[in-house]
């Protein structure tokens, strides 16, 4: 169960949140940077890290996610990482991240499944806000097949690399939707080939060609 | 005088007589008939010159007939006759010769040699007969071939009439120089003689020399393909030489000049240009592998020939880059791999001497293919010219003069000038300077400084600032030790036997060393805190840490089967001082008394009780140290040499040791990434991915990979120096 100060908390920060960063661009800078640094102490405070994570899982949160429109979506995908730290950290831990990105990102991102199942394989320990905020971009950007993905760009080195292992897997078993070759059947398949080859071509050739030979020494 | 006299008195006075010259009364007439009967001696001296028989007039006589004939306005008429007596001889010779049934075509070759030899002399005595003719009438009209001319316009003519002449004349010459090119000796007599027939003949380009190029190419074109699949590179490269020799002979011998152009060109083209691709890609590794510079040297003046350099540079690079990398990728090779890229050199510059003559193109592509192979695997090349260096310089080193070795450092340093992480050569360098100077391996100070200037003009003084300081260092030390000695009032702190030498290492200069603590014997632990406080008293504000691991000492040791000297490290002095109090102690008990971390202490122990020299005895036996084991001092030692060295594990290089440095060098390398980042995003403040990546590369001088680069970039954004744009995520801006 979510307790209300924290509902209320979650909702007053995010709508506090949301406002700053729709700032236009500019002048207001400073004051924006200031705001979020008064917003980030409040949360600390309050219900940043475990509490704000259990706003997500709450089923109400989760219900509401599908009415959200392109930029709602981005404040609250920001606010997200932004309230679930836990209190003096920078980052976010893995498994936190990897839960929030179940929730916020679901019917979202096509390679939502995969992509958590790298990172859980990784090595790394914490999501940066810059990688946070590169996969948001990443799933909107990038089509399912990879094709337009450009490793040479600015893309976070953790993004390059599951491009990477996707291409990877891929290549290996001839596409991800496709189930892999079942090498029994294959080499069932050309072992019946060469026998049929075998019956047909070559013994019949061989007896002409002897044939053949024998006629010559016989000038008319 | 007589005479004279004589003569005047005969014409003296007395009787005159004149003399009166009459013209003639009637013009002297010729006779009726003397333009006939003159052309009919003169036409039976040419019969008889062509007939090849005595003539029977004499040729002064003939000579005066002609100027005769001449004189009296009869010379076209002259001239028109002896053209038809020529016409009528030449045509007679050649259908002779046309209906000739010879078969041989050499046979044939004598026939037409005799047929041209006949014609050019006799055409000559005619000229010599007719010289008047051909001095007045000829000269003075025009369109009137000289007789010689006429004579070979004639022979012109009616060649041109029997082709089939002509063919079997060309037939006949190709097949001889054929035969030559076989090897057969030939008549090269007729075949000038027939070849300048042709020139003298004005067919030379369209009858004979456009088939014999033709011919030509075909033979080599066949010969070509023929030596290709039989004998190797080398062979086929001396043929073709051996081959391009004889054409020039020939072309000095008898054929014209003009050919030689066309027809080298025409060699050129079928030996060597249709196949040097696949001389380059079969047989050049070959020539390589094998040092073969004189066919080498060979290939190379062939390729000039025809142009080919370009490619020959190619496969020399191509051939520089696969020995290379295969040399520099194998690990078990590590050991001689500086070594054997300096043989590989050496025979790559012997190459480029002799065979190349100098070529500065090529001497480039090698220093290109150097470049490239080496930095194919990071750092360990860098790491082992370091170390290379360092063994040259190290004492022990002996058997060869300063200037051998002189040159040897500089070979070393041609390679280190292809590394382009000159960082990691700088790393490592300058451990192994700092185990020199301290442990004093350096063989000589006048080599460590050569090799330190001749970094210093290779790379600047930015890169050997550091390691001049560690110099620096040492020279004070030494002024440091010398005042320390003087000074009385330190020294009467002191006990007797023992001294102590001191150096002191400015912390940035030196590699950085891990402090090892250990508990030194009360004496020398004395020493180190008078010397302290005499230190800081010079240099108030300083802070002097000990770094025991770098000590040596020497210590005698009394065996009861004599006296040694023991030159040891710090740390096995420590524990050798604990067997002054006992006979027999366990490794613990070593390690509670010296208080030496672990694994040190079981290298230290090592070397006392496993090595050569063993002062030390250790129970069980056996070639590792074990935490349970027991160590004795060894009653029974003895040793042909009064002092002894132990202390060589100083010297060695553990593992432990080579990461470290080459991790330094990457922290290094990240600071310097992210200095070059912020410095260029503060020039410019925003900027997109691709521009700060190539800014990047340009800027820093170390072998880098672009991931690498963007884990940096995505530290300083974490760090908050910078900022992803919020409308372009490819595009940073800076943070103030």
């Amino acid at each position: 169960m979510v307790e209300p100060f924290v509902w209320q908390g979650f909702y007053q920060g995010y709508q506090r949140y949301a406002e700053l960063i729709s700032q236009p661009p500019g002048a207001q800078q400073h004051n924006v940077r200031e705001g979020l640094a008064q917003l980030h102490c409040q949360l600390q405070a309050s219900i940043a890290g475990e509490p704000a994570c259990a706003v997500l899982r709450a089923h109400e949160f989760r219900s509401q996610l599908q009415d959200l429109d392109r930029s709602s979506f981005t404040s609250l995908y920001r606010f997200v990482f932004f309230v679930c730290r836990d209190p003096g950290r920078r980052n976010l831990q893995v498994s936190r991240a990897i839960e929030a990105w179940t929730i916020l990102l679901v019917g979202r991102f096509r390679l939502l499944e995969q992509w958590c199942a790298f990172v859980t394989q990784h090595q790394t320990q914490i999501i940066t806000e810059d990688v946070w905020r590169q996969v948001l971009d990443f799933s909107r950007s990038v089509p399912e097949d990879l094709g337009t993905y450009d490793p040479e760009s600015a893309w976070p080195v953790l993004l390059d690399e599951f491009v990477d292992s996707v291409k990877r897997n891929r290549s290996s078993c001839f596409g991800s939707k496709r189930r892999c070759i079942d090498m029994d059947t294959v080499s069932h398949q050309l072992s019946e080939l060469t026998t049929v080859e075998g019956l047909v071509a070559s013994p019949p050739a061989k007896r002409l060609r002897i044939m053949r030979s024998y006629s010559v020494p016989q000038p008319g | 005088m007589a005479g004279t006299q004589n003569r005047i008195r005969a014409q003296g006075p007395g009787t005159a007589r004149k003399l009166t010259i009459k013209p003639l009364k009637s013009k002297p007439k010729l006779p009726e008939d003397f333009e006939t009967t003159t052309w009919k001696k003169l036409q039976h001296a040419v019969h008889a010159v062509h007939g090849k028989q005595p003539v029977t007039v004499s040729l002064e006589e003939l000579y005066r007939a002609v100027e005769d004939m001449c004189l009296h306005k009869m010379a076209d008429r002259l001239y028109a006759n002896l053209q038809q007596e020529c016409n009528t001889h030449i045509s007679a010779e050649l259908e002779k010769l046309a209906s000739s049934q010879t078969i041989d075509p050499v046979l044939f070759l004598q026939h037409m040699g005799n047929c041209w030899h006949d014609h050019t002399s006799q055409m000559l005595t005619i000229r010599s007969i007719f010289l008047y003719l051909d001095r007045t009438y000829v000269i003075s009209t025009t369109g009137v071939r000289s007789l010689f001319e006429m004579g070979l316009q004639l022979f012109r003519t009616h060649l041109a009439s029997h082709p089939q002449v002509e063919r079997k004349t060309v037939q006949g010459l190709l097949q001889l120089i054929k035969a030559e090119r076989q090897g057969e000796t030939v008549d090269r007599t007729l075949l000038k003689h027939l070849l300048r027939m042709f020139t003298s003949l004005n067919i030379y380009a369209d009858g004979f020399e456009q088939p014999f190029l033709e011919q030509t190419a075909q033979f080599y074109a066949a010969e070509g393909i023929q030596y290709m699949q039989e004998t190797d590179v080398a062979d086929y490269l001396l043929h073709s030489e051996k081959r391009l020799g004889e054409e020039y002979e020939r072309c000095q011998q008898y054929l014209d000049s003009s050919t030689r152009k066309a027809l080298v060109h025409a060699v050129e083209r079928q030996l060597l240009e249709k196949h040097m691709p696949t001389i380059l890609e079969k047989g050049y590794d070959a020539l390589m592998a094998e040092k073969r510079v004189p066919d080498l040297g060979r290939l190379y003046s062939l390729c000039a020939r025809i142009h080919a350099l370009e490619a020959l540079k190619q496969s020399f690079r191509e051939y520089i880059k696969k020995t290379g990398i295969t040399m520099i990728m194998d690990e078990e090779k590590d050991k001689d791999m500086v070594n054997l890229l300096l043989e590989m050199k050496a025979n790559l510059d012997t190459v480029l001497h002799q065979a190349f003559q100098h070529n500065e193109q090529f001497a480039n592509a090698m220093k290109d293919a150097f470049e490239h192979f080496i930095n194919q695997r990071q750092n360990k090349p860098a790491e082992l010219i370091a170390k290379f260096i360092d063994a040259e310089l190290k004492a022990g080193n002996k058997g060869q003069t300063d200037d051998e070795l002189e040159v040897r450092l500089d070979k070393a340093l041609i390679l280190f000038r292809y590394i382009s992480g000159k960082d990691v050569f700088e790393a490592f360098y300058k451990k192994d300077l700092a185990k020199r100077l301290l442990l004093g391996k350096s063989a000589s100070t006048d080599s460590e400084k050569n090799m330190i200037t001749k970094l210093k003009t290779e790379c600047g003084s930015q890169f050997t600032n550091k390691l001049e300081g560690m110099f620096k260092d040492i020279d004070l030390s030494k002024d440091i030790m010398t005042s320390f000695r003087q000074a009385k009032a330190v020294q009467a702190k002191l006990t007797d036997g023992l001294d102590m030498n001191v150096n002191i290492l400015t912390s940035g200069y030196w590699p950085t060393y891990p402090t090892v603590d250990a508990k030194l014997p009360l004496e020398l632990n004395h020493y180190q805190e008078v010397f302290k406080a005499f230190y800081l008293s010079k240099h108030s504000g300083r802070r002097l840490v000990w770094h025991n691991s770098l000590g040596t000492c020497i210590v005698t040791a009394h065996f009861p089967k004599g006296k040694k000297e023991l030159s040891v490290s710090l740390f096995q002095t420590v524990v050798l001082t604990l067997f002054n109090d006992a006979d027999s102690l366990t490794f613990a008990e070593i390690q509670e008394a010296s208080g030496i971390e672990e694994k040190e202490l079981k290298r230290t122990l090592q070397s006392l009780a496993c090595g050569k020299v063993r002062v030390l005895l250790k129970e069980p036996k056996g070639r590792e140290v074990d935490s349970g084991d027991t160590f004795l001092f060894n009653e029974a030692f003895v040793a042909s040499l009064y002092r002894i060295k132990i202390n060589s594990i100083q010297l060695k290089e553990t593992v432990e040791e080579n990461k470290k440095t080459n991790d330094q060098v990457i922290q290094d390398r990240q600071y310097q990434i992210d200095a070059a980042i912020v410095r260029i995003m503060k020039t410019r403040k925003t900027l997109s991915h691709k521009l700060l990546v190539s800014e990047l590369l340009v800027m820093l001088k170390f072998p880098i990979k672009a991931s690498d680069l963007k884990k940096r970039i995505e530290s300083l954004i974490d760090r908050e120096y910078l900022e992803r744009d919020e409308a372009n995520q490819n595009v940073y801006n800076y943070l103030a």
